[in-house]
């Protein structure tokens, strides 16, 4: 996906039309600078992602009106993100050009009081919209009239500004839907002169060059990733001038490039970088052709190997074809192939890939290998909106799960082998600590998920707080290790002798242990203590859910209609023996 | 040649598109005539300088210059020659 120019993208955005396969996403833009563009290049850039975005522009430097006004365009658009571009110049008038007519003790009050007015407006945003809201930091300006001693001023210019950059983020620590984008950073990325084009700085009021408009749009991006629940999972890797230079099987342990010199240098950045991605979370997966020992020796045994053997929750070193291996790879860790992203410095490969199993994201390479950091520092699609502790132990998970499989290839039946797993789980109300993770298996369970509802942690908050509903988190541990919180169910009791069971899922980790029974044995049994007379359970198909379809009919519940399934009088069933269940 | 390239180009612009009617010459004053307004103009400056490999001064950013085709086309020959 080359980098149109602005024009192409002008004269693309009108003419796309949405496929069927691809998310919804509602964008507003609200700025005091003309932005026009901005919408257009966002739209083709989301596009070209699988994700079909319906924008909305608010007029120029309407954006207070818009937010203050609760009937205004803006809310009856009703956005699932806002971005605000709000320019200094404009903003600060008198302070921008002549802030050393106040006083050091006005200019600081000066910047309170900025941050007052954009705090009150980012608040009454949240009392009428659910939107996730980014804000742009302000730019830092270059020029002082103090020149070299602006720095010894005292609340100068440019510290005034920065403390006012820092407020904001201090803010959005606080609030979970605000996000504040670092202009700075992306000035410093694109370079000043790229930010802004002076002729249409004066000529149209656009504060950001049109050329800009394009990277910024590129940046604002990894917000919709998340947002249209794309984040990817997992990184597949080929071994062969992608993790280290030259080619194992002919150049050898000793002569392969990879180290803290010269021409080892990059792929030891890639490695730290890759290595660095599954810390948070991220899985690594080996796809290469090549004689399994020479390649393993070598991840084992080269000195400047930074990822380990045990960073990887898949190796395939084989002769097999790499399509195959992608297949095998995902079923072994089990997530979906549009969960994954391939990496491969070859280009044939890159074409298969992307011919057989289009689901898989296939990462552009350089030809020139001391950009391979770069790539991965520029992926958009690990993005999320928070990091759970579940993602900082995935690496620890997956290798438990390897032990896991290991034993269950040992015994004869499922039944002992979930008996020698010995399974505890947790079945405990949402609170502050579980409500991010519950919203984050609400948005990225695909497979065992029953209807499929996807929640934000606000939501979630809401859900748990609002006597009409009942959410709950499901830890699961083994001997092997603790798997964290995987499951979660909520519950409609807003008719008391009814309940309606509005989701309920299980991350693919733990799946085929019996758990999902273990869980909704607990969940019949909280009805039954509550007297419940009918449990309804919903089943909306999708196309990765089908191996729940069957499930409440499996389980005793009578099929009612296409997606409604009736347990009458739920009384307790037996409990799995296998699996010990505390309920908090 | 020019004069095809420009109509082409605002005419993508669907609510351009809309406003264009039978009626628009090459000397139809098009922002009189409330067919282009100040955002359209920015995206023609932009599409002007990267198709015809232009660099429009701020001397040359007045309104006379894009009012009608006509002069829309002027103005490029003029930057042309100037190469």
């Amino acid at each position: 996906m080359a980098e149109l120019k602005f024009s192409e993208y002008i004269n693309k955005s009108p003419t796309l039309v949405k496929k069927p396969s691809m998310k919804d996403v509602k964008v507003a833009f609200l700025s005091n600078f003309t932005i026009t563009g901005l919408a257009e290049t966002f739209k083709v850039l989301c596009y070209e992602h699988g994700i079909f975005i319906d924008c909305y522009t608010a007029p120029y430097n309407q954006y207070q009106q818009e937010i203050l006004n609760k009937s205004s365009q803006l809310y009856k658009f009703n956005p699932d993100i806002i971005f605000i571009l709000l320019d200094g110049e404009q903003l600060f008038s008198d302070f921008y050009y002549f802030p050393y007519r106040m006083s050091e003790e006005q200019r600081k009050q000066f910047i309170e009081n900025q941050f007052k007015e954009i705090k009150n407006l980012i608040s009454i945003l949240k009392e009428n919209t659910n939107a996730k809201i980014v804000i742009n930091s302000f730019l830092v300006p270059h020029y002082s009239s103090r020149g070299i001693i602006e720095n010894k001023q005292k609340n100068g210019i440019r510290s005034s500004i920065q403390a006012l950059n820092s407020m904001l983020e201090s803010l959005s620590h606080k609030n979970l839907q605000l996000f504040v984008f670092d202009t700075s950073i992306f000035c410093s990325k694109i370079g000043y002169e790229n930010l802004v084009d002076k002729r249409l700085y004066y000529y149209a009021d656009m504060k950001i060059a049109p050329k800009a408009l394009v990277k910024l749009a590129n940046e604002y991006l990894a917000y919709i990733i998340p947002l249209a629940s794309m984040t990817k999972k997992c990184i597949v890797l080929d071994l062969d001038n992608t993790i280290w230079g030259g080619i194992i099987g002919e150049d050898g342990i000793a002569n392969i490039k990879l180290g803290p010199e010269k021409d080892g240098k990059p792929y030891f950045g890639f490695q730290k970088r890759l290595l660095e991605l599954h810390e948070r979370g991220i899985i690594l997966a080996i796809n290469s052709r090549n004689n399994y020992k020479e390649a393993i020796d070598a991840i084992k045994n080269h000195k400047y190997m930074v990822l380990k053997e045990e960073h990887f929750a898949s190796i395939k070193i084989n002769w097999e074809d790499k399509a195959t291996n992608i297949r095998e790879i995902a079923k072994e860790v089990n997530i979906g192939l549009e969960s994954m992203v391939y990496i491969d410095d070859d280009v044939r490969n890159r074409e298969m890939i992307k011919e057989l199993i289009p689901e898989v994201f296939v990462v552009e390479m350089p030809n020139d290998y001391a950009m391979y950091p770069e790539v991965i520092e520029n992926l958009k699609m690990f993005n999320t909106f928070n990091i759970t502790s579940e993602d900082l132990n995935r690496g620890k998970m997956y290798l438990s799960q390897k032990k896991r499989e290991q034993l269950k290839s040992k015994v004869q039946d499922l039944n002992s082998f979930i008996k020698m797993l010995g399974i505890e789980i947790d079945i405990s109300k949402a609170n502050n600590f579980t409500i991010p993770r519950i919203a984050q298996l609400t948005q990225r369970t695909n497979q065992f998920n029953l209807t499929t509802n996807r929640y934000s942690e606000e939501d979630i908050k809401k859900l748990a707080s609002d006597g009409n509903h009942l959410v709950y988190g499901v830890n699961v541990k083994d001997k092997f290790g603790d798997n964290g919180l995987t499951g979660t169910f909520i519950i409609n009791k807003k008719f008391k002798e009814k309940w309606v069971i509005d989701t309920f899922l299980l991350s693919c980790r733990v799946l085929g242990r019996d758990i999902e029974k273990a869980m909704l044995n607990e969940l019949i049994s909280m009805a039954h203590k509550e007297g419940v007379k009918e449990l309804i359970g919903k089943y909306f198909p999708t196309q990765k859910n089908m191996q729940t379809a069957k499930f409440y009919a499996e389980n005793g519940f009578k099929h009612l209609d296409e997606n409604t399934f009736l347990c009458e009088n739920p009384s307790p069933t037996e409990n799995i023996d296998a699996i010990s269940v505390i309920l908090n | 040649m020019v004069i095809e390239k420009v109509i082409a180009f605002l005419q993508s612009d669907p609510e351009v598109k809309e406003k264009w009617d039978d009626k628009v010459t090459h000397d139809t004053h098009l922002i009189d005539a409330g067919v282009i307004d100040s955002f359209a103009i920015i995206k023609l400056i932009m599409f002007l300088e990267e198709e015809f490999n232009i660099k429009l001064e701020s001397n040359e950013l007045v309104e006379n210059n894009f009012s009608t085709l006509k002069n829309i086309e002027k103005l490029v020959i003029e930057k042309n020659n100037q190469k």
